[in-house]
């Protein structure tokens, strides 16, 4: 009894194995169709950018930005595999199977994650933390790093020996971000090996649309014009004023890397720099800082001057001797 | 005749003779022994100086009051100069009537006694010029020992220079210097400034106050020089470190004042400094008559800076003083009969 149930399932499992290659028809992946986004994430963001500004201030741009997270899968055809030939102990050759588009049905492929962002304009009129200090953005979604802003971008670079100034800038909804701010100066021709100099996005300098590149040849030294103004008659402690440096080049060659820097008994007054850079011949560049007297001033003029340097070293013979009224 | 008659002169002319020459011997004889009497009184005389000023040496240190050494130590080095020059004299009088009495030993027509007289002064002047040597080994020790002791005696604490400036001594030892009390007086300035340009002499009743004010170092430096070309000793403007000095003696300027040196609070400024070719220098302002700022009183400022309250000290090595002191004195003193 136990032998012919034995038989039996024996020969359903033959049948079983011989009926597989006829029933159970594979399939496989065509031609790649589309792909198919199947969730997108869409997260609000801000980008802050260093922008040449009017009156010599640096300036920061804000734009709004969306980042898109798309979850994408590619979709090819399905095709049917068939076998074409009965006998399955016969050899396999290209011939062996036909392929068969199913139609309506699809092989979904590799799935893949993607990030785009898209500019959505100026972030304006809304207000960042920058280093501690909330300011706010104008139509333009510009915050102006004046005297005013007390974010002082000048005033750390007046210290020669800095490069580099770190903004830490937050958003009450959207988070912080960090803007590292440049000044190379000299700007050193690019070469394959990349370096901090030849980092131009974000550099102050080049914000100001100054040329600072080292030149090889001798500059200008000797015939240049500079003069001097002031935005108002006489000062007055505690109150904003602005020294405007005009340089022009009268001679046959540009400058090179053309600094000014005041110096003055008065700390407010002393150590401000004056960036001119290179100017072509028969050019003129401004240049203007605002500066912030102390709230008492116990003389009757101010005196300060204001000095150049260029690649080649000192300019004394253009050095200017200001002599500042003070209004009592 | 004739020949009779110069005989007879002969006769009569050789007693005469023989006794003239007798009578010559005798009084060069006479005269030797007033020489040397003489100058027996001028050595005593020189001796009993001597001891005196030797004695009044050794007691100058218990004389009270700085002044009154330096003086004593003038008048006794005076009478020593004196006193050597006078030996020096007696010393060449003395060789003179040594060589006289040598030229007088050699006459064998002198009296026995007279030779033991010769002998003896002879002797004696020996003995002088020996003495006379070792007294003058002891003056030039002795002065020597005088310009120390003048050189140990410490300078004065203050002077008052030809334009009526006190000086005040500051500093220890070696670095002891004079400053003035009070910044340069406008009268001051402006009289020296027209000595050194026209040489115009000075008044003698200058005003020590107000205080120069408005005046660049440059100008400070100029009025410095022509300063020192009147008084006849070196003057200048303070250093940091003699101002500081200044400070820890509480002498405190009514206003700021200049100082001579460069302005360097740190590398990063001194480089900028050298980078721009440009100096400032430093300005001491105790009383912040330049600023309110609360930060310490030295500042740099600009050379060609002026303010009403910016002015200026003046200071002068120690031995000025010393110097100012002895030519007091010695005027003092040649006043003296």
């Amino acid at each position: 009894m136990l032998k012919i149930a034995c038989k039996i399932a024996g020969l359903l499992l033959t049948c079983i194995l011989l009926q597989w290659p006829l029933t159970a028809q594979e399939k496989s992946r065509g031609n790649f169709l589309r792909t198919e986004i199947r969730k997108t994430e869409k997260s609000e963001q801000y980008v802050c950018t260093l922008k040449p500004g009017a009156d010599s201030f640096p300036c920061l741009q804000f734009k709004r930005q969306y980042y898109y997270t798309y979850h994408e899968v590619r979709i090819y055809e399905m095709l049917e595999q068939i076998n074409a030939e009965g006998d399955d102990n016969t050899p396999k050759t290209t011939g062996s199977y036909q392929f068969r588009l199913l139609p309506g049905e699809f092989w979904e492929g590799e799935k893949n994650i993607r990030n785009e962002i898209k500019e959505d304009g100026f972030f304006a009129n809304d207000t960042f933390l920058i280093n501690g200090k909330a300011l706010q953005t104008d139509e333009q979604g510009i915050i102006v790093a004046n005297a005013k802003s007390g974010l002082d971008i000048l005033d750390f670079f007046d210290n020669l020996n800095k490069r580099q100034l770190d903004l830490d800038i937050e958003h009450a909804l959207l988070g912080n971000r960090k803007l590292s701010i440049y000044r190379t100066m000299p700007r050193r021709p690019k070469t394959d090996e990349k370096n901090l100099d030849e980092e131009s996005l974000n550099d102050l300098l080049v914000a100001f649309n100054l040329d600072f590149y080292q030149r090889t040849s001798e500059p200008e030294r000797q015939k240049l014009k500079v003069e001097y103004f002031l935005n108002t008659l006489e000062i007055q402690p505690g109150m904003l004023f602005t020294i405007i440096v005009k340089i022009t080049n009268a001679g046959m060659r540009e400058t090179s890397c053309l600094l000014g820097r005041t110096f003055s008994r008065e700390s407010w007054l002393n150590g401000k720099l004056f960036y001119f850079g290179a100017i072509a011949p028969g050019n003129t560049q401004i240049f203007s800082r605002t500066f912030q007297p102390d709230q008492i001033l116990k003389v009757e003029h101010c005196f300060a001057a204001l000095a150049l340097s260029d690649s080649w070293g000192e300019l004394p013979q253009h050095q200017l001797n200001l002599k500042i009224p003070v209004k009592k | 005749m004739r020949t009779v008659f110069y005989w007879m002169f002969l006769l009569l002319a050789a007693p005469l003779f023989l006794s003239a020459q007798t009578r010559s011997e005798q009084t060069s004889v006479m005269k030797v022994s007033d020489l040397f009497k003489y100058e027996q009184e001028a050595h005593t005389n020189n001796t009993r100086e001597y001891e005196k000023n030797l004695a009044g040496s050794r007691t100058l240190r218990q004389i009270p009051g700085d002044d009154a050494q330096v003086k004593e130590c003038l008048r006794i080095g005076k009478n020593f100069r004196r006193l050597d020059s006078s030996i020096q004299n007696s010393r060449a009088r003395q060789v003179e009537l040594i060589g006289l009495i040598n030229l007088m030993g050699g006459n064998h027509d002198l009296l026995p006694q007279e030779v033991t007289y010769i002998n003896h002064y002879l002797l004696k002047l020996k003995e002088i010029g020996t003495e006379q040597d070792t007294m003058q080994d002891v003056l030039k020790s002795q002065l020597r020992e005088l310009q120390k002791t003048m050189a140990s005696i410490p300078p004065p604490p203050s002077f008052i220079t030809n334009t009526g400036m006190k000086m005040v001594l500051i500093g220890l030892r070696e670095q002891a210097f004079y400053i003035s009390e009070n910044p340069v007086s406008a009268a001051v300035f402006q009289a020296i400034s027209a000595f050194g340009k026209e040489g115009q002499q000075p008044g003698n009743a200058l005003e020590q106050n107000p205080p120069q004010g408005n005046i660049t170092i440059d100008q400070a430096e100029e009025f410095c020089q022509g300063f020192s070309k009147f008084e006849g000793f070196p003057y200048s403007i303070p250093e940091r470190k003699e101002l500081a000095w200044a400070e820890r003696k509480r002498l405190i300027p009514p206003l700021a004042v200049w100082c001579r040196s460069k302005w360097s609070p740190d590398w990063e400024e001194l480089e900028a400094q050298k980078r721009f070719g440009i100096s400032l220098y430093t300005v001491w302002d105790p009383r912040r008559v330049l600023s309110a700022s609360p930060d310490s009183g030295l500042v740099g400022e600009l050379k060609n800076a002026v303010y009403p309250q910016l002015g200026f000290l003046i200071i002068t090595p120690a031995r000025t003083g010393r110097q100012q002191r002895l030519q007091r004195l010695q005027a003092e003193l040649l006043e003296t009969p």
